[in-house]
């Protein structure tokens, strides 16, 4: 298959779930994630010359994904306070009904509000061990860091939640 | 979903909840989002465009053929390049032909990048130009292809391009609806680009002109007019003084009453609100739309601004009413020429009487 196809395949099959991923880490900023995706896309098409094998690309493309998200994460953590303000006084998740827009509203509120209060990587780590439920060793390497200090992100995550009066999982 | 609200919103009184059944919640609510039809058709070009490389796949006698044409090839083909161009050059990919590292390899502006030819925003790094032949780059991430003729020099700097010298076809990707139009700088000025083709030519004594094939762009003048090219219309420079542009029959800029905002200020205003929408403030940036909508001279520059508030209130505020309103409002004061079907995808999605 020409590299072409392959990138036209990769992009028909993941496109949705990687602004999915952008959109949860982005606390339901649609135009956050859709220009993260954009990147994600771009670094893929970067690198696609590299692969050996591009039948199974889910688990690459989910890592190029969670490092494109954290690094754009890490780049605005000093204005992030102010984006997730912005968020919740504005989100920007529904398109459907006014009894979906509120009902998502709230929800999102309720539990993304505690995910965007935390720092980038540690949002990244903490997303990646408990939703994606993935072992902490292969969130190291995904995210290119040490075990231990993957450890100690989750600690601090789950210190934070509990702060913010959530019940967080251990590490 | 009454259960998991509730759930949801106890986070902190009382019972403690579960912060990860609670994402897992939001994230199926998550999941039946998708790509917005602007983002998705950024993206798709961004996809298309990357040039279709079949790999070869050795063997047989089909290895011998591909090795003797190489070897062909290798022979005929005049090799002017003692470097192998790299396929990245100062952000820019290079998709044909030979692209090299413009000026000291430091970053320092080159020549023309100077007095003489006063480009506003020289940039210290990412100059690049061809060799004596022909050759095409891509700025992926502003979805924007160009097409240099020999002895050419272009640069970029984050969302801008410049051109220092030669001739030079854009091809830039329609911009996502509210996004700031693309920039690309000479030295009179800058054009501002919303996804079209144009052609551009700069000489070092700082002469050029600029043609549109198709889609629409403003030229703005160093010292604040604004002209607005139709395609096949031709603009050139330097411009006469005060008289207008030599060639399209745009409109020449309004004089700035004391109360409007002077072209800096426009400039500054556009940044603003730029910053403010990528950090998702978005009321922030209606107000602040609203506020000087009022102020600006400059009726394309206007409408420019009114739509970017209309699309923030579409797509980024819940009020479906205000954004209504506005973009009766807008088609009232600017018609439907410019932004005519989007504003009608607009109004239908909003379900605007």
């Amino acid at each position: 298959m020409d590299q072409g196809s392959t990138a036209d395949l990769l992009y028909q099959h993941h496109r949705d779930r990687v602004y999915q991923l952008c959109l949860r880490l982005s606390g339901g900023n649609r135009s956050w994630a859709e220009d993260a995706t954009h990147d994600v896309f771009v670094r893929m098409l970067e690198r696609l010359d590299e692969l050996d094998d591009t039948d199974d690309l889910g688990g690459w493309i989910y890592r190029v994904a969670m490092n494109t998200c954290m690094t754009r994460l890490k780049r605005e953590g000093s204005t992030w306070g102010r984006v997730r303000q912005a968020l919740l006084g504005a989100p920007s998740v529904s398109r459907d009904t006014p009894e979906r827009r509120v009902s998502l509203q709230q929800d999102l509120d309720a539990a993304l509000r505690a995910l965007a209060a935390l720092p980038g990587r540690q949002r990244v780590a903490f997303c990646m061990r408990h939703l994606d439920e993935l072992p902490q060793r292969e969130i190291a390497a995904s995210l290119d860091l040490s075990e231990g200090y993957v450890s100690k992100l989750l600690d601090r995550a789950r210190s934070k939640l509990d702060r913010l009066g959530w019940e967080a999982p251990d590490a | 979903m009454p259960e998991a609200r509730k759930d949801m919103q106890s986070g902190g009184a009382g019972g403690r909840s579960n912060i990860v059944e609670a994402l897992r919640r939001a994230d199926a609510e998550l999941r039946q989002e998708h790509l917005g039809p602007e983002a998705e058709a950024r993206i798709r070009t961004l996809v298309e465009q990357r040039p279709r490389v079949m790999v070869l796949r050795w063997g047989g006698w089909a290895a011998g053929v591909a090795v003797a044409a190489a070897m062909l090839l290798w022979v005929l083909v005049p090799r002017e390049q003692p470097d192998p161009a790299p396929r990245v050059v100062a952000g820019f990919h290079v998709v044909g032909g030979v692209a090299r590292l413009s000026g000291p390899r430091a970053g320092g502006p080159p020549p023309e990048c100077g007095p003489s030819a006063p480009v506003r925003h020289c940039p210290r790094a990412g100059v690049v130009e061809c060799g004596s032949r022909a050759c095409v780059l891509e700025a992926r991430d502003l979805s924007t292809r160009l097409e240099l003729e020999d002895d050419t020099i272009v640069g970029r700097r984050r969302g801008q391009l410049f051109l220092f010298r030669g001739r030079v076809t854009c091809r830039v990707a329609r911009r996502p609806r509210g996004a700031p139009p693309l920039r690309v700088y000479v030295s009179e000025g800058h054009i501002e680009v919303l996804g079209t083709i144009f052609s551009l030519r700069q000489d070092a004594g700082g002469r050029g002109e600029v043609s549109l094939r198709q889609g629409a762009i403003r030229f703005v003048a160093s010292d604040g007019r604004v002209m607005r090219l139709e395609p096949g219309q031709r603009l050139t420079w330097p411009l006469p003084e005060e008289k207008g542009p030599r060639a399209p029959a745009s409109q020449p800029a309004s004089q700035p009453s004391p109360r409007r905002l002077s072209p800096r200020e426009v400039e500054t205003l556009e940044e603003r609100v730029g910053r403010l929408r990528n950090q998702g403030r978005f009321r922030e940036a209606t107000r602040t739309l609203r506020r000087a909508l009022g102020r600006i001279a400059d009726r394309a520059t206007r409408e420019s601004f009114s739509y970017e508030l209309g699309a923030i209130l579409t797509h980024h505020l819940p009020d479906a009413a205000a954004a209504c309103r506005h973009w009766r409002r807008h088609l009232r004061r600017f018609g439907s020429s410019r932004y005519g079907e989007e504003i009608r995808q607009a109004r239908t999605r909003l379900g605007c009487p």
